[in-house]
């Protein structure tokens, strides 16, 4: 907005609407020196000079430049200082430097991000313990519950209440998967996933959840359905999908074994080590 | 030693963590009224849920947590008190439990999963007893709190809500018996009823004192006094000395406008006005006792000035309205929400310290009146208010947020309240800062003056900040301050119906006289009688100047709008932005449109444009002002006394379920993620901080008390290290904002130091924003960096 008040130190304060009725008051002014501008939405009076130094950010918004010199004409005669605009001439020879180097880019980038998968050595992963399952000492546990309760616990209970609590350590989870590397990642085929069971009963069924990490941060996330999981063989799934990353993990979602009155269920959240024995359940 | 914390639910309409310790101690930590109906069951005190309930343990030791479910609950009475008892056992048990003389009862519903102390009599009579809340780990080992409550007849216990704005203080009250309506206590006329009696010459008038408004005989402006020359004896229990004669009071209510005229010395010389008390000013007095002076803090003694004055309010209700003098009384009180966990429970304590005194000075026995105080934030409320009366507007579903903005004159209050299934609210994120309507009348002020001393004069010769320090911030509100702040208020209040007129027509404007020249172009001429011509000139007229030439009112609302939507864009993550469907602005500071308009247009960049922003339309019965005292009475239970809850800064609410299920939070406490920052209100814990060193890669477990907000941690089963989250607050480093600068703005005309001019506040908004606004550019790599395209 182009509102302006002036004053020229003799005659009282005029409020000016435009910028061209403010050139002819600083022209018809008689001592420059003592001619004070102030821009609407400021605080203060500017001098003359000040005021120069907004004026030609103002016209060169306004109106393309026609030549390369350094002065303009605006508003009859009077002379703003305007930047200097470099010559048309060299237009032609930049536009041919850019036109030719993003030619060669784009045949480097073709180049270079022509992918070549070479065999990698193969991974094994083992599924850490799940951090809701924190390690506990089961004998004191016990110890406590029948200070308690003032009776000890019979021998089923003791086992069951053992193998709800210390699963991670009886239960095992593992992946094999061939590993292809390249300049653009990793990528796994051929998935073998493991159920190792050593509780000495059969689970009834548990879900693993796979998970395929890229800078740090799951891009993708699968899940492989297990039922009936014998404890005297090794349960197996094969995933024929390639997943692209660069790097894969595994965890159990969740496990049931009626068998021992067990459901693990990795969104429960942590409880702190309370003890209370939290996988039980009796479905 | 172990420390346990059971939170309790109370009546049933508050909740109140309870903190059970290690000794045998008498004193009772807290007492509750309870309005009891003839052959009602009256629920005392509640455990919701025992089957999800964990008794916390809070204290570095072997001691764990106990699930109530593993516990054995009995309630004993001894002699006229009652204790009840939860003992850790193998399986939940209540032992029901009725006392047919006192009507006491201890009983378990399976259905409705509740354990309940309730009372039940034929007829209900008055009645105190203390009931102790003991947790038995064994005969030695016992740990409790001590409560006293205190049953009243429903038509004999009063509900009163206060309002202790620091514009603009209101008082409703409600009588908790069947059908009965709110009810609104004109502060203002009592006063003058009581000074009239005391002095039957004198016959004031509403209009004699500073604590009228116009038009708002509701509303009691917020102006108190300290007398400053007591006696040593006084000083003991200063400022509790409380006296029927109000005109002598240490603390005096009233200011009458001939006392702070230019020539009445000698009020100045007894008292001292202090204005924005609930901001804590940064200001001393000089307490004179005899010939011993003492610098009093005011700051430091903002919690005893505040209670004074609030207790002083309740005394002169209590005074003039016998239905208050026997039976019992529940005060809530509406707070702000920079008050923190520590200030809210401090402010309660206090008050129920001085309670005895100023219940005794009335000539009351302590048998006969019984006072009960609660908090609640004043933007909570303004919500409650909103959505107990406009439910068709407000209403949320489970997981759904309403964010509150209420923008007052001293304060600014911004929380979240989160739904439940069961039409119940949480506040999760509360914060507040400078008040936005006196930061706009600073804009106006400011605005005018250089328009007058600047603009009009041709020149830059005075100095509008030097100006506003000598002849308004020095000048220990004066009439003619008074008078000045009074205009600038009206000019704002009517701002958009006012015509505006030019720089040269406005330093045209003459005073309604023939015999003066004094014209609006040369008040700059006697900067000493400024202020009271600029009233005289501009009383009662129709137009306005043209806020265009300087733009302070409209970068005053700019600066206004970028430290609120600052305030909240930490707490927005993807998840809380999804879940917000309510706005809420409410407060008298958004009568002046240009503020609603702007903030509103923020918002629905910040929420996007579906999000409803809603308000309460002005010229109502219920309008911005008093919606909160509405929301106060209108079970608001679910958010009473906390202040806010801490969330993950990366997940928002999305992993912690609990937060949605019905307050279980307040027993099992929030969950962090390892790795990710704390965001409580607006300040940010980071993980990385030294104090959090011991929950590396950890996730962190974040209880609520009533007393504070603990961190714990557990290792091997067994809690290893307890830390309050506001000590860790304390080394977060505290930053540099435009908020800080607008927080001394809000308390002009009151403030000693030297403030801030708008301008330079708005600069540092606009580099704020630039700094928002500028993306780091990625590093061009490849072949692509020798491009300069």
């Amino acid at each position: 907005m182009d509102k302006f008040l002036f004053t020229d130190g003799i005659n009282e304060v005029k409020e000016v609407q435009s910028s061209d009725e403010l050139e002819i008051l600083i022209k018809s002014a008689t001592e420059s020196e003592k001619i004070r501008i102030w821009l609407f939405s400021t605080n203060e009076w500017i001098s003359i000079t000040a005021y120069r130094k907004y004026v030609p950010a103002i016209i060169r918004k306004e109106k393309p430049a026609l030549n390369n010199s350094a002065v303009t004409v605006r508003n009859n005669q009077q002379p703003v200082h305007q930047k200097i605009k470099p010559l048309a001439g060299t237009h032609w020879f930049k536009k041919i430097l850019y036109v030719s180097g993003a030619a060669a880019g784009v045949f480097l980038i073709f180049n270079f991000t022509k992918v070549k998968w070479e065999k990698a050595e193969a991974v094994t992963i083992t599924a850490t313990r799940p951090a809701n399952v924190p390690i506990m000492d089961i004998d004191s546990l016990i110890w406590e519950i029948e200070e308690e309760r003032d009776q000890s616990l019979d021998r089923n209970t003791k086992n069951n209440l053992r193998l709800r609590n210390t699963w991670p350590e009886r239960i095992l989870l593992q992946l094999k998967a061939n590993k292809e590397t390249s300049s653009a990642g990793s990528r796994f085929s051929s998935i073998d996933i493991f159920i190792d069971n050593t509780t000495g009963f059969n689970l009834d069924n548990a879900v693993v959840r796979l998970s395929v990490w890229k800078n740090e941060k799951i891009s993708l996330m699968d899940t492989v359905r297990f039922s009936n999981i014998r404890f005297d063989k090794l349960a197996k799934r094969q995933s024929e999908y390639r997943y692209q990353g660069d790097s894969i993990s595994v965890a159990f979602e969740s496990i049931k074994a009626k068998a021992f009155n067990f459901c693990y269920s990795a969104a429960t959240k942590n409880n702190s080590g309370n003890y209370n024995d939290r996988w039980f359940c009796r479905e | 030693m172990a420390l346990y914390y059971l939170p309790l639910l109370i009546r049933s309409d508050r909740y109140f963590v309870t903190r059970l310790e290690h000794n045998s101690k008498q004193e009772t930590d807290f007492n509750f009224v309870v309005h009891a109906e003839d052959r009602v069951l009256t629920p005392l005190l509640t455990i919701e849920d025992p089957g999800k309930i964990v008794l916390n343990q809070m204290a570095p030791s072997d001691r764990q947590d106990i699930p109530l479910k593993e516990c054995h609950i009995s309630l004993k009475k001894t002699g006229n008190d009652f204790e009840l008892v939860i003992k850790k056992d193998t399986s939940f048990v209540v032992e029901p439990f009725t006392d047919e003389e006192t009507g006491l009862r201890l009983d378990y519903s399976a259905d409705q999963r509740r354990v309940s102390v309730s009372f039940y009599k034929y007829r209900v009579e008055q009645v105190s007893f203390n009931l102790r809340v003991s947790l038995q780990h064994s005969e030695s080992e016992i740990y409790s709190g001590v409560f006293q409550f205190t049953i009243v007849r429903s038509k004999e216990c009063q509900r009163v809500v206060i309002d202790f704005g620091s514009e603009a203080s209101q008082v409703g009250y409600k009588n908790c018996g069947p059908q009965s309506a709110v009810v609104s206590y004109d502060i203002l006329e009592n006063i003058i009823s009581q000074l009239n009696m005391a002095d039957k010459t004198k016959n004031w008038r509403r209009e004699d004192f500073l604590n009228h408004e116009a038009g708002q005989n509701m509303l009691y402006r917020s102006f108190y006094a300290v007398k400053k020359r007591i006696t040593r004896e006084q000083r003991k229990t200063f400022p509790f000395n409380f006296t029927n004669n109000i005109e002598d009071d240490e603390i005096r209510l009233f200011i009458t406008r001939q006392e702070v005229a230019a020539t009445q010395l000698a009020f100045r010389d007894e008292y001292e006005i202090i204005p924005n008390l609930k901001l804590g000013i940064e200001k001393s007095l000089q307490l004179s006792m005899g010939d011993h002076t003492e610098d009093y803090s005011i700051r430091s003694h903002k919690k005893e000035l505040i209670s004074a004055v609030l207790l002083r309010l309740l005394r002169l209700m209590i005074s003039t309205k016998p239905s208050f003098q026997q039976g019992g009384v529940i005060v809530t009180l509406l707070v702000p929400n920079i008050y923190s966990q520590h200030d809210v429970f401090e402010l309660l304590n206090e008050l129920r310290d001085q309670t005895g005194n100023l219940i005794a000075s009335l000539g009351i026995t302590d048998d006969t009146l019984h006072i009960e105080y609660e908090t609640i934030s004043e933007s909570d409320a303004a919500f409650m208010g909103y959505q107990q009366t406009h439910a068709d507007e407000a209403t949320l579903s489970n997981g759904e947020i309403a964010l509150v903005i209420d923008c007052g004159k001293g304060t600014t209050d911004i929380s979240m309240v989160l739904a439940d299934d069961n039409e119940n609210y949480s506040s999760f994120f509360r914060t507040g800062f400078a008040g936005a309507g006196n930061v706009l009348l600073y804009g106006f002020a400011e605005d005018f003056l250089t328009l007058v001393l600047r603009a009009i004069p041709g020149s830059n010769d005075i100095s509008v900040k030097d100006f506003i320090s000598r002849h308004i911030l020095n000048q220990n509100l004066t009439a003619d301050v008074l008078n000045f702040i009074h205009l600038m208020e009206e000019q704002k209040k009517k701002f958009k119906n006012l015509q505006p007129v030019g720089v040269t027509a406005f330093g045209q404007l003459a005073e309604n006289s023939l015999s003066t020249e004094r014209t609006i172009g040369n008040l700059f001429k006697d900067q000493s009688t400024l202020l009271q011509y600029a009233d005289a000139i501009l009383k009662d007229r129709s137009i306005r100047w043209d806020d265009e030439v300087t733009g302070l009112i409209d970068k005053a609302t700019d600066c206004i709008v970028h430290c609120i939507i600052a305030s909240i864009r930490d707490v927005m993550t993807k998840d809380i932005r999804k879940r917000i469907k309510v706005v809420m602005l409410s407060g008298r500071a958004f009568y002046f449109d240009e503020l609603k308009r702007k903030l509103e247009s923020e918002l629905n960049t910040l929420l996007g444009t579906a999000i409803k922003v809603k308000t309460v339309p002005p010229g109502r019965a219920l309008n911005n002002k008093n919606v909160a005292i509405h929301g106060a009475f209108s079970g608001a239970y679910k958010i009473t006394d906390f202040t806010g809850i801490p969330i993950d800064k990366k997940e928002g609410l999305s992993k912690n379920n609990d937060v949605l299920n019905n307050n279980i939070y307040l027993y099992r406490g929030i969950k962090i993620e390892p790795g990710n920052d704390i965001l409580y209100n607006a300040a940010i814990v980071r993980r990385n901080n030294q104090e959090l060193k011991a929950f590396k890669n950890k996730t962190v477990d974040i209880y609520f008390t009533r007393d504070n907000i603990y961190l714990r941690l557990m290792e091997n089963q067994r809690v290893k290290d307890v830390r309050s989250l506001y000590s860790i607050l304390t080394s977060v480093a505290e930053t540099y904002s435009p908020i800080q600068d607008l927080k001394a703005i809000s308390m002009f005309p009151g403030y000693t130091g030297e403030l801030a001019s708008v301008t330079a506040v708005y600069n540092d908004v606009v580099k704020e924003k630039q700094l928002i606004s500028q993306k780091p550019m990625k590093k061009r790599q490849g072949i692509l960096q020798f491009f300069n395209l």
